[in-house]
């Protein structure tokens, strides 16, 4: 059978690659219509968009994979506890991400804004 | 399996994992990457860049995951006890891992500002040989 650790990790996994998964769909469409008008170069859009996932999902399963260790007495709510406290350590790293990729596209759109405001 | 085998087992089984990880990477951003390299005036920086990016990827994630020090930081422990507790040594292969993990991010976002600065050249190659032509 398997342990409540090992179920509350799952749930953790679950919940924060769909985290990932979810500010990834929400913003890669207007990321790849800016970086497309601002790039000019396909590859280069290409880059910024797999970088942006990939920071994204590493960061979210960097904390995740460290698990959850609560002795095999513990009740109910302290395994919710658990989880709750690593999926807001994820949206913290998701949301440090996410400000430095805003950081990134900013300088793009300004050292390569394109001309007469296109 | 007795603790001190599985303690050799998993440190060489997650060192191949943070190697994969880290070859993942690489495999996940080349394509773009080449492509932007190929954009670049220069070809001696394009294969530069094509060299440096998995090298320094795989490098950098090995480096943070044989970095995890076993002995622990503020309350050491000995060899004898890392050996006698099994949730310990579970508990170092994950932070190895999450480390790897950690060095991957930091590696792309550090090529993020490296492609920056050639997609800067690429721009101001294409506007100069625009106005050389212009001319």
């Amino acid at each position: 059978m398997l342990s409540h650790n090992f179920l509350a990790f799952l749930c953790d996994l679950i919940l924060s690659i769909a985290i990932a998964f979810l500010v990834y769909r929400l913003i890669a469409p207007s990321l790849r219509e800016l970086l497309d008008k601002i790039v000019r170069l396909p590859e280069g859009t290409t880059f910024y968009l797999r970088a942006f996932g990939l920071v994204l999902f590493c960061v979210a399963l960097s904390k995740v994979i460290t698990g959850i260790r609560l002795k095999s007495d513990a009740h109910a709510i302290e395994y919710v506890w658990a989880v709750g406290s690593q999926l807001s350590d994820v949206l913290d790293n998701v949301f440090v991400a996410l400000l430095a990729f805003v950081v990134v596209v900013t300088v793009l759109v300004v050292i390569l804004r394109p001309k007469n405001g296109q | 399996m007795d603790n001190k085998t599985y303690l050799y087992v998993s440190y060489f089984v997650v060192c191949g994992v943070c190697l994969c990880l880290g070859l993942l990477a690489w495999l996940w951003m080349r394509r773009p990457l080449a492509g932007i390299a190929r954009a670049l005036p220069q070809r001696k920086w394009e294969s530069l860049l094509k060299r440096a990016f998995p090298l320094s990827t795989v490098l950098f994630v090995l480096s943070a995951c044989l970095s995890v020090n076993y002995y622990g930081g503020c309350n050491p422990m000995s060899y004898d006890k890392i050996v006698e507790d099994r949730d310990y040594i579970i508990s170092k292969n994950q932070e190895q891992i999450s480390q790897s993990l950690n060095a991957i991010v930091w590696s792309v976002s550090l090529w993020a500002g490296i492609v920056l600065v050639s997609l800067l050249a690429i721009q101001r190659g294409k506007s100069k040989r625009n106005s050389g032509e212009g001319s």
